[in-house]
């Protein structure tokens, strides 16, 4: 479909959003880079294990919140704009941007200097490497106040941004893009309701936590004065409810996307795309919603053999009843698509991938769930499937709503074939990362080992195969946007001129 | 045995791959079929959307009241007495070692390990003499974690499980059971 809407308008709800995502792809690349390293030198030894950890650290962090969040951030607003007829440009989008940035630099400034200590933090690692002389209090210092900012901006800026788009502002009719771009069906925009409503408040106490100790480290207040929030326990307890709600929010949101993609692409036109049953899917955010805030205690019962096994029982039984959820919607989709039949674009062709691959891992994540078997494996590498999958799949539906945008957000249409090789490739290494890593789980493989302390036979060479994989996906996303990214690189120029 | 960390695995590409295979083959055939299926009842489709929660229900719940006989003695029990002959292990973790109480036990006998760190996260695995992992407790600073296995004779392995900085991969101890 051609759109054509005036420049003005485009830029009103399109200019921060493609800066956020070309930041993203800048961000994408990097961490990317990192992770080929990682899997390379388990093959060969090439770097040592001080900057193996340094690399992983990196990482993790990047592609979360660099890459992912604010690939999210970027088409969640814009959608938003272009929905209800909003400009996406206010001081709580510019701070989300610059803010979300600032500390991610802030953090790559601290692991430069020696800082260690995973995406999870780890605490109180950050502390004992200090006192093991691992990494200096002034990096360490710095870093925090890093994961405050990004803290900030996905509890705090981001949603604000959100709900102003959705809830407040004047409502302009030449700004409305969804009739060109997407549908307003119920469900599709319900899954956004999640991160605005329940990760805020759950954000409190880790936000706390992490401004007090910054301030503590900065000396502007006594570190002794801020007991409760130094505890290991209560830090990991205020981490793990933020940090498993913030994973499900992000998750219901591109569900949600699924929601609103998957009808759009119906092979019927129809006047506004609605679901198989938009009801069945409200039913399943809400459901999904519910049982997820119950089911954080599963990130716990490792951690705490003393934890009172009805917290358990409640995580291990909301664990699965997430996946009861999740079942609405693989019913619900799989209808929308025979009823109304499925065009095959790269928009559909994403969403679909990434939702098979987010329903496959999502079994992965209730046995991960489940007392008796979180007991086995737990630390392995069966985590690490989990987590790298459930990102690639959130990713691969973003993906899907980028190349339903990606007129208005490039300016261009896009190469076909290049897509759709992004596309799959990009799946491929999502199932390939899932099957592999779990069976290294599965065999025992403790996560973050480097070098690691058991041979599993090919292990190496998989990861890296699957590896080059991903990294070539992401190659033909880039020949795909290169004439684009020409074009900025020579505005940068004229302007540094 | 389902319980082990290989067994987990294949029950995952049981469960898995038939939906992986059934779901592609849904959306490759409403590519081909396009909008013809428009003429399909919706009652038909309540039927389907019944017999599909339903098989997911079963499933999930078998598998739910199956695994809660899997948890590990001594979990959720912080009290629990000491009875009989049991064994009892201490194991204090530490950046990167642990010290241990006593590293020869007698098999057939439970064990109760009990645990701590003392510095930052750490865990014991707990590796059988096949390699099999079969427990793993994460240490937080602060808490004490116990946790009841009994053993057959060989040598066991413990590795931390949890990122303790650069000398984690190599924080390992062995047990002898005889």
């Amino acid at each position: 479909m051609t759109i054509e809407v005036s420049r003005d308008v485009v830029e009103e709800v399109a200019k921060f959003p493609r800066l956020m995502l070309y930041t993203s792809l800048a961000w994408f690349i990097a961490g990317g880079i990192a992770g080929l390293i990682m899997v390379l030198s388990h093959l060969t030894n090439f770097i040592d294990i001080p900057v193996y950890y340094q690399t992983m650290t990196f990482h993790g962090i990047i592609m979360v919140f660099g890459g992912l969040f604010q690939l999210m951030m970027a088409l969640s607003l814009l959608r938003a704009g272009i929905c209800y007829g909003k400009p996406v440009r206010d001081a709580l989008v510019k701070f989300s941007y610059i803010v979300l940035n600032g500390g991610l630099l802030a953090i790559l400034a601290a692991i430069l200097a020696g800082v260690s200590v995973s995406y999870t933090l780890m605490f109180p690692l950050p502390a004992a490497g200090v006192l093991k002389g691992l990494w200096s209090l002034d990096s360490l210092t710095v870093f925090i106040w890093g994961v405050v900012l990004v803290l900030i901006v996905v509890s705090a800026i981001y949603p604000a941004a959100l709900s102003r788009l959705i809830f407040f502002g004047k409502r302009r009719e030449e700004l409305v893009l969804a009739k060109y771009l997407g549908t307003l069906n119920p469900s599709g925009m319900a899954g956004m309701l999640p991160y605005i409503f329940i990760l805020p408040p759950l954000s409190v106490p880790i936000v706390l936590a992490a401004l007090l100790i910054a301030l503590a480290l900065s000396g502007l207040i006594s570190l002794q004065g801020i007991p409760w929030f130094t505890n290991p326990v209560n830090f990991n307890y205020s981490f793990w409810i933020w940090a498993h709600n913030l994973m499900e929010v992000m998750g219901i949101m591109a569900i949600g996307t699924v929601y609103w993609i998957i009808p759009r692409y119906s092979a019927i036109e129809r006047e506004r795309p609605t679901l198989y049953s938009e009801k069945l899917g409200i039913l399943a955010i809400l459901f999904y919603s519910a049982a997820a805030i119950m089911a954080f205690p599963h990130h716990l019962f490792t951690m705490s053999t003393t934890q009172p096994i009805g917290l358990s029982y409640t995580g291990q039984i909301a664990s699965w009843l997430t996946g009861f959820g999740a079942a609405f919607s693989v019913f619900n989709i799989a209808a929308t698509m025979w009823i109304f039949g499925l065009k095959l674009r790269p928009a559909s062709l994403a969403v679909f991938l990434g939702f098979l691959l987010y329903i496959t891992d999502g079994f992965l994540a209730m046995q991960l769930g489940t007392i008796g078997w979180a007991y086995r494996l737990h630390g392995t590498y069966y985590v690490t499937a989990h987590l790298m999958t459930i990102l690639l799949a959130v990713t691969l539906i973003w993906i899907g709503a980028f190349y339903d945008a990606y007129q208005l957000m490039t300016g261009a249409s896009d190469k076909k074939a290049f897509s759709y090789l992004h596309i799959l490739l990009t799946a491929l290494a999502g199932f390939g990362f899932l099957y592999t890593m779990a069976y290294m789980g599965a065999e025992g493989l403790p996560r973050r080992t480097y070098p690691w302390p058991l041979d599993i036979g090919g292990a190496g060479l998989a990861l890296l195969v699957i590896g080059t994989i991903l990294a070539a996906g992401q190659g033909f996303l880039l020949a795909n946007l290169a004439d684009r990214v020409r074009e900025l690189l020579r505005k940068i120029k004229v302007k540094a001129l | 045995m389902l319980w082990l960390g290989s067994n987990a695995f294949l029950v995952f590409l049981y469960i898995t791959s038939p939906f992986v295979v059934i779901y592609v083959l849904i959306m490759l055939l409403s590519i081909r079929r396009g909008g013809r299926g428009v003429q399909v009842l919706r009652g038909r489709f309540v039927g389907y959307e019944f017999a599909w929660l339903l098989l997911v229900g079963v499933i999930w719940t078998a598998i739910n009241i199956v695994s809660f006989s899997w948890i590990p003695g001594g979990v959720g029990q912080p009290l629990l007495p000491i009875v009989g002959e049991e064994q009892k292990v201490e194991i204090e973790a530490f950046m990167w070692g642990y010290n241990i109480s006593t590293q020869t036990l007698r098999s057939g006998i439970p064990v109760r390990f009990v645990m701590w760190s003392i510095d930052t996260m750490h865990s014991v695995g707990i590796y059988d003499p096949d390699e099999n992992l079969i427990a793993t407790v994460m240490l937080m600073p602060g808490m004490r974690e116990q946790i009841i296995l009994t053993l057959k004779p060989g040598t066991y392995t413990i590795r931390c499980l949890e990122y303790c900085g650069p000398g984690h991969p190599f924080m390992s101890a062995v047990l002898e059971v005889v």
